[in-house]
Formats: structure tokens, sequence, C-alpha cells
């Protein structure tokens, strides 16, 4: 049960926000602007990146969530969509190109707080071409959702068993972005 | 040096901010929103919050901001320096309320979920609201964000400590929407 009262049966960050639209809204915005797009990286990249944050936390309703959103993004042709079991298992054991790899290493330094190892990565994706907004972003992505999980978790939300409902999920948000009511009611 | 090519010369979170503005933008509306807006909180405990998790961290700049704030606020100014320094020292102990902020931070900051069950039951047996509860794990939460994004990217401190003396006084009094044409760094 969560910390704070939020509606009956609305799970994860959805209960929260629902409870506290003033900062939602907000949050969304964050989201959105961060997720959404295919400029310099696609939204397929930007929610990898967030799943193997929220894994790096050990945060599972944003892992599972983002991973059926990034499946949405890549499509069945993209490969990726295929994988995203063996990215939530452990993304370094995962098919992905050099310069995925690099990102997620960015992103699972910059959550861990673990500065040379950021820095390190960093170096490494700037050698396969990475630029100062592809870093930028990949830094963003990572640091939001070191705040998202911790909003989830840190409340004690509940967190769907279910693998339909994070598809629902994955289905919407992957079309509607993030700042439409949710799919689910309470 | 910082890991990318900010647009400005301004030390800390600014580069970050100003680099891109359709992120920054909802980033500082929510800091404005929850550090400033309607709260069970004081603005002084939001502040102390946002210290203690910058200094758990390890983050300088939000750390050195934050806290050079946070005494700007009575309520929470005497006990500042038991966050900084070894509790066991000849410091002022605050408060039973702002302790059990103090070690609710610290939790979500470490993510030791037993540790924010029993900062958030020490805050309810003193009577603090669901609302006071949940501003308190998401300041602590968007701390997490900033402390990342400002030492992820290897942002600089700035050349002199006035620096942030200057930055609390805007951040006492314009709160954190960004301000238009200042010339001082502290944007």
């Amino acid at each position: 049960m969560a910390h704070v009262d939020v509606p009956e049966g609305m799970p994860g960050i959805r209960g929260l926000m629902m409870a506290y639209p003033q900062f939602a809204v907000h949050m969304n915005g964050i989201a959105n602007a961060l997720l959404r797009g295919d400029e310099v990286l696609t939204a397929a990249e930007r929610e990898t990146i967030a799943v193997v944050a929220s894994r790096t936390n050990e945060c599972i309703y944003c892992s599972r969530t983002h991973a059926a959103v990034a499946r949405c993004h890549w499509g069945d042709e993209a490969g990726a969509g295929g994988i995203m079991d063996q990215i939530l298992e452990d993304y370094r054991q995962a098919p992905l190109t050099p310069m995925l790899m690099a990102l997620c290493d960015i992103a699972a330094a910059a959550t861990r707080l673990d500065r040379a190892a950021t820095a390190a990565a960093i170096d490494h994706a700037r050698s396969l071409g990475a630029n100062d907004m592809v870093i930028h972003d990949t830094v963003l992505i990572a640091s939001s959702f070191c705040m998202f999980n911790r909003y989830v978790d840190g409340m004690e939300t509940d967190i769907p068993t279910d693998p339909e409902v994070y598809a629902r999920i994955g289905r919407q948000r992957s079309v509607e972005g993030y700042a439409t009511p949710p799919i689910l009611t309470p | 040096m910082p890991h990318i090519t900010f647009n400005t010369d301004f030390p800390g979170i600014t580069g970050p901010l100003e680099y891109r503005l359709d992120t920054g933008e909802p980033i500082r509306d929510l800091t404005q929103r929850l550090m400033r807006g309607p709260s069970d909180l004081t603005v002084g405990e939001r502040e102390f919050v946002s210290s203690v998790v910058s200094h758990r961290n390890d983050c300088q700049f939000c750390s050195t901001a934050h806290t050079t704030v946070t005494r700007r606020y009575d309520d929470v100014q005497p006990f500042i320096d038991h966050v900084l320094k070894d509790a066991s020292l000849h410091v002022t102990r605050p408060p039973a309320r702002l302790e059990a902020l103090r070690d609710l931070g610290t939790a979500v900051t470490t993510f030791d979920r037993e540790a924010i069950e029993r900062s958030v039951q020490a805050l309810k047996e003193l009577d603090m609201s669901d609302e006071g509860i949940h501003d308190a794990v998401l300041v602590s939460a968007l701390f997490c964000m900033y402390n990342r994004y400002v030492d992820g990217l290897a942002t600089v401190m700035p050349p002199s400590m006035e620096y942030f003396e200057t930055l609390a006084d805007r951040l006492t009094t314009n709160g954190y929407v960004r301000p238009k044409g200042t010339t001082d760094g502290t944007r």
C-alpha cells in the first residue's frame, strides 16, 4: 500500500499523478520533452535508455512500463524490441549496437553517480560519433528516471503483476505520449 | 571541464538548463511549484531537505547552493550544520520533525525502503499530512535528478563563493523561474 492516499487501483506513478496533478503536469512535460520525438536519438533509443536507468535502480514499475513503450517504438523489424527481455535481465549481455551500448553505459554510470565511469563512457560514446546533444539527453534521461524511480518506489506504489497491463500502457504511451489521462481507470 | 560545450559560461546547473530550453522549462516549473508553491512544509524545510540530499550525493554545487539558501530561513538555519557535520559534534540538534525529514531525505536518496517506511511513520506520528510526506519525497527525488544532471555532465563550480550568496538572493526572492536578462551568472 502506498505511503499516501491515491485513487483505488491506480498503480505506480499514475496513482500519484492523479492524486497530485499540480506536479504531474510538469513531470509529464519533462517526459514528453525527453522521451518523444526522433531528433538526435529515436524515441525507441530514448525509452531503452530509460529502461536501463530504471533497471539499475531496480524500479520494477518503471522498468516494465518503459520496456513496453520501447517494444512498441522498436516494432518487430528493428530487432531490439525482441531483445527487451534481455535488456531487462542485463543490458550488457544484449546485442545492442555499439553506440546504444555506449549510451546505456553512460546512463547506468550516471544513475549510480559514478563520476569516473560516466566520464569514461562519455569518452567512448564520443569516439563512436556521439555529439553533445546525444550526451546531454542521455545524462538527463538517466537523471530524470532517478527522480521518477524514487517517486514510484519511495512512495511504495502498487506494482501490477499482469504483463498485459504493461503492454496496454506501452501501446497507449507510444502513441499518445505522457500528458493524456491513463488508460486504466480507478 | 564539462563533458559538453554549453552555450553559456555560467556554472553548475545553469549550463544544462540553458542548453536545452524545452527540457529546462518543465524542470524549472516543477521546481518552482514544489519548492515555493503551497505545501504543508515550510520553504525552509524544503530547502533543508534539498541540502540533505545534495550533501548525501556529494554534489558540491547543489550542496553549497542549497545550504546557502537554507541559512536564509530562520526556522531551519540553526540546524543546517547538523546536516553538514558529524552529528556527534557539538551542533544544535534539530527538532523531531526536522530530524524525520532529514532521515526521509537520506533514505529516499539511498533507496533504503525500510528507512523510508520508518521516517514516514515518524512523520505521521508527528501529525504530518499526506501532502507533506509527498512533498518531502518528491523534493528528495527531484534533487537526486539535479545532482546527477550537474555532476553527470561535469559542470564547473563558480570562480568565487560570493556567487552562491548572489544565487541565494535570487532563489529567496524570485524563486526558480528563469530570470530574464541577468548577467551575474545565476540564471
